[in-house]
């Protein structure tokens, strides 16, 4: 498992991290880095813009908990949790 | 200038040499075929979700000089790194390896103008193939309500392209999008990608210097190109095995580790150096252009919608009350018309009965042609009402709620939410369902839902459903709120539903194999319907319908018409007297017997008595049995069919609707009825599980290549549906209902 953090966003990181499928509805967070380098299916989430340095801001859970709803760049999109426990984010607050 | 376009200005097309090939790229959902058809004049369909479009459209645009311009409307993109099979249609046409085509010769890359970051990717990577490009920034509408502004000069000043603002929705901005398209082709310019110069860009442009000489050694031309698919033969090993095939493989191999591992000195991974290069460029460019005025985001509205329509408890209850009421208002509202249209066709034989001579050719357009034909367009509210309801769901954005809430369902069976819409589109007709599923990333995904997909009922089931349940299930309200007709149409379609799922699950268990899915599907915000199209799209699924009616159930009602009518029985010649309705009911039963053996020992009864052993333990009598042969045609058929059979059967000169005739049917021998409720359900069943569609077996033939799945398809259906349909028919006599 490689975790990649830009050498930027080290120092910022005081704030505990998470990955995008533990996040609370409203709750807004800054896309970090992500598990096991990105494979082939969340490469289409990175060419939609959530790369490292984007805001994200979790929406909801589908009525029956998968998928979720998130909100990146001004657009909304649901994907599977499974995919989104491969991304790293650090909240705002 | 470029010399590679020098040669594209005067293109090989078969359309002469002053033909110029326009193409519209964009993401999917921004607007471009409501563009399309702005510019042409055409109508093709839209609709509120991604993946509308899967195939490739083209139309002309009226110009006004001897030119002559095609438009070419491709499925939607995110990237030039296609996922699924509606995405590799876009982008073979645009990287020209399509073999059919030469590449367009110029680009209107339309951008939805509420999203522009995710837009200036796909255009970065569309300019970096050295096209010239015009962008159109569509939606302009929802920007200024949204409450910011942006400096399209200074846009088109960095992006190094022409900019048109437009609504295609509104068909504002398209006269200014035509000249920019006329006035562009006789002023080419030189190719060029996009130049970066944010420091990210300077950076990993020095890292791929190496790499860079070597593409340009071998066939690209300008620097920003060798750099761009430099970039994607680091990320994509795809792009990198197209690259080794043209020779020096190794050398080439040796270039992209080196780059990679300089990469991952820097900390980036090398399948992100393209992504990340492109947005930290964007993010600059949107930063200096786009301003935010007032407050407002183009989401808040749904999101509000949103909070009832998926929310947790209510979201899925809704979802299932507005499919049954669509049902449900199907069978209720559409009888008022279709009670108009009935009486219409019954007048119709009369007066033809009433002015015609009588003889053979009275016989064959009273019995055959009206009563045939007529008896089908009686549905025609029907298939009004669902596409109606169908259209207005796509327009919405419900469509993509439906697959969010749906998806986890669906995964149980190894789906995703991106088989929603094909399964949904499949209730109208199963060939854009099936074509639909192109958008579907899994093979395995694709080929489960393509192969269940006929299984949802079509609108050509539709009839058979009323007529039976018309004709068997009275008319009963429990508790005010649930109609007995209706609920018996409900569950023919959950039936097909449920055994689709079942189906799906055996698919994917034990006969397709493949890697298992992910769901990443765009949420777009809701919209009114465009009522215009929405007509439009009722209209053409009419046309098509009472066009079917005058080709199709026409000629085979002719043809049914001689077949139930000769040769005739020599001795009987005796026609019944005309008089008034209860008379001629009387002559009508009192000669049962007598017509019963004339129609019996016709060609269409001699092959119906073959048939009739095989289909009896179902329930049927030999007319249905003709009826589920000439149904492989359409399966609206069977209805014209049996229309014809009573018609020529009553030998008297009226003609009688068809639902009073099934009614009446008797066996000749023993005197009980042909149709009973029992009956009725065994063959809607039978209706539900059948793939009695050749239209239907040939787009599967050509979505999945083979012969082999069509084939497979049309046996297990077919099996399924005698197997059921015995089962209902068999059960049902033991427990008495026969
Ligand atoms: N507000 C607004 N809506 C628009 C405009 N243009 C198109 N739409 C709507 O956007 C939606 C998508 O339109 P389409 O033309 O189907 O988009 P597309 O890019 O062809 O979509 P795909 O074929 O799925 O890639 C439809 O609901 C249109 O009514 C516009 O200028 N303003
Ligand atoms: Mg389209």
């Amino acid at each position: 498992m490689s975790t990649f953090k830009p050498q930027d966003a080290q120092s910022a990181r005081a704030v505990a991290e998470l990955t995008l499928d533990l996040m609370r509805p409203g709750e807004e967070a800054v896309i970090s880095g992500y598990h096991n380098d990105v494979e082939d299916e969340a490469l289409r989430l990175l060419e939609m813009g959530l790369i490292i340095g984007s805001v994200v801001r979790f929406i909801k859970k589908a009525p029956f908990g998968d998928p979720i709803q998130i909100r990146i760049r001004g657009f909304d999109l649901s994907l599977r949790r499974n995919l989104a426990r491969s991304i790293i984010a650090t909240p705002i607050r | 200038m470029n010399s590679d376009l020098l040669e594209k200005t005067v293109p090989p097309s078969k359309s002469g040499p002053t033909c110029f090939r326009v193409a519209i790229v964009g993401n999917p959902n921004s607007g471009k075929t409501s563009l399309f058809n702005a510019l042409t004049g055409l109508k093709h369909k839209i609709g509120n979700f991604p993946g509308v479009t899967v195939e490739r459209i083209s139309g002309m645009i009226a110009s006004p000089d001897k030119v002559a311009y095609e438009l070419i409307d491709l499925p939607g993109l995110y990237s030039l790194m296609p996922r699924s099979l509606d995405e590799r249609i876009a982008v073979e046409v645009l990287t020209g390896s399509a073999d059919l085509e030469p590449r367009p010769d110029l680009i209107i890359v339309v951008a939805d103008a509420t999203n522009l970051q995710r837009s200036l990717y796909l255009f970065t990577q569309v300019a970096d193939l050295g096209y010239p490009i015009i962008l159109a920034l569509n939606m302009m509408d929802l920007v200024e309500k949204q409450g910011y502004r942006i400096n399209i000069d200074g846009l088109a000043r960095r992006l190094d392209v022409p900019i048109v603002p437009v609504i295609a929705k509104n068909k504002k901005g398209i006269q200014e999008l035509k000249q920019a398209v006329f006035s562009m082709d006789h002023t080419l310019q030189e190719a060029r990608g996009t130049s970066f110069d944010d420091s990210e860009s300077l950076e990993l442009s020095q890292i791929c210097l190496p790499l860079m000489h070597w593409l340009k050694q071998h066939g690209i031309k300008s620097e920003a190109g060798a750099f761009a698919e430099a970039l994607r033969i680091v990320s994509e090993p795809e792009i990198a095995e197209k690259w080794k095939q043209r020779g020096d493989g190794d050398a080439l191999q040796h270039l992209v580790e080196q780059v990679r591992t300089k990469f991952s000195e820097r900390g980036i991974p090398y399948r992100q150096a393209e992504v990340r290069y492109r947005y930290s460029a964007i993010d600059q460019i949107c930063a200096q252009n786009v301003l935010q005025e007032r407050k407002g985001q183009r989401t808040d509205v749904s999101e509000k919608i949103d909070s009832v329509l998926t929310h947790r408890v209510f979201g899925p209850l809704i979802m299932v009350l507005i499919l049954a009421t669509i049902f449900q208002s199907i069978y209720v509202w559409a009888s008022v018309p279709m009670d108009a249209i009935e009486g219409l066709i019954a007048w119709l034989g009369d007066q033809a009965t009433a002015f015609m001579p009588p003889g053979a050719l009275r016989e064959l357009i009273v019995d055959g042609v009206i009563a045939g034909v007529g008896a089908v367009l009686i549905f025609l509210p029907q298939i009004v009402f669902l596409f109606f309801f169908l259209a207005i769901l796509e327009d919405t954005g419900y469509l993509a709620r439906v697959a969010f809430i749906m998806d986890r369902f669906l995964a149980k069976v190894g789906l995703s939410g991106r088989s929603v819409v094909p399964l949904l589109s499949s209730f109208a007709c199963a060939i854009p369902g099936i074509m639909a599923a192109r958008t579907i990333q899994n093979n395995k995904d694709r080929l489960i839902t393509i192969l269940v997909a006929p299984f949802m009922s079509c609108s050509a089931r539709l009839p058979v459903y009323t007529l039976m349940i018309g004709a068997f299930f009275p008319d009963i309200w429990f508790g005010g709120i649930f109609y007995l007709p209706g609920l018996i149409l409900l569950s023919m379609y959950l039936l097909g539903v449920i055994v689709a799922v079942i189906s799906a699950t055996i698919l994917q268990k034990w006969v397709v194999q493949g890697r298992s899915t992910n769901f990443i599907m765009e949420l777009p915000i809701y919209r009114a319907p465009v009522w215009h199209f929405v007509f439009v799209r009722v209209y053409d699924a009419a046309r098509l319908f009472v066009a079917n009616a005058g080709k199709i159930i026409l000629a085979i009602s002719i043809i049914l018409w001689f077949l139930a009518s000769y040769p005739k029985k020599q001795t009987d010649t005796v026609a019944t007297t005309p008089g008034g309705a209860e008379q001629v009911e009387n002559s009508a039963s009192k000669a049962v017997g007598k017509v019963d053996s004339q129609i019996r020992q016709s060609y269409a009864g001699q092959l119906g008595r073959v048939i009739e052993p095989v289909i009896e333990p179902l329930g049927f009598d030999w007319k249905i049995g003709i009826g589920l042969i000439t149904s492989f045609a359409a399966r609206e058929v069977i209805i014209s069919t049996m229309a014809t059979i009573y018609n020529v059967e009553d030998a008297d000169e009226t003609s009688i609707d068809l639902r009073t005739a099934i009614k009446k049917d008797v066996y000749a021998d023993t005197g009980k009825p042909v149709f009973t409720p029992l009956v009725a359900l065994s063959l809607m069943v039978f209706f539900v599980l059948a793939c009695q569609c050749m239209s239907t077996l040939a787009i599967v033939r050509k979505e999945t290549g083979s012969w082999k799945w069509p084939i497979a398809m049309f046996v297990y259906m077919f099996i399924l549906a005698y197997v059921a349909s015995f089962a209902v028919f068999q059960v049902g006599s033991l427990l008495g209902f026969a």
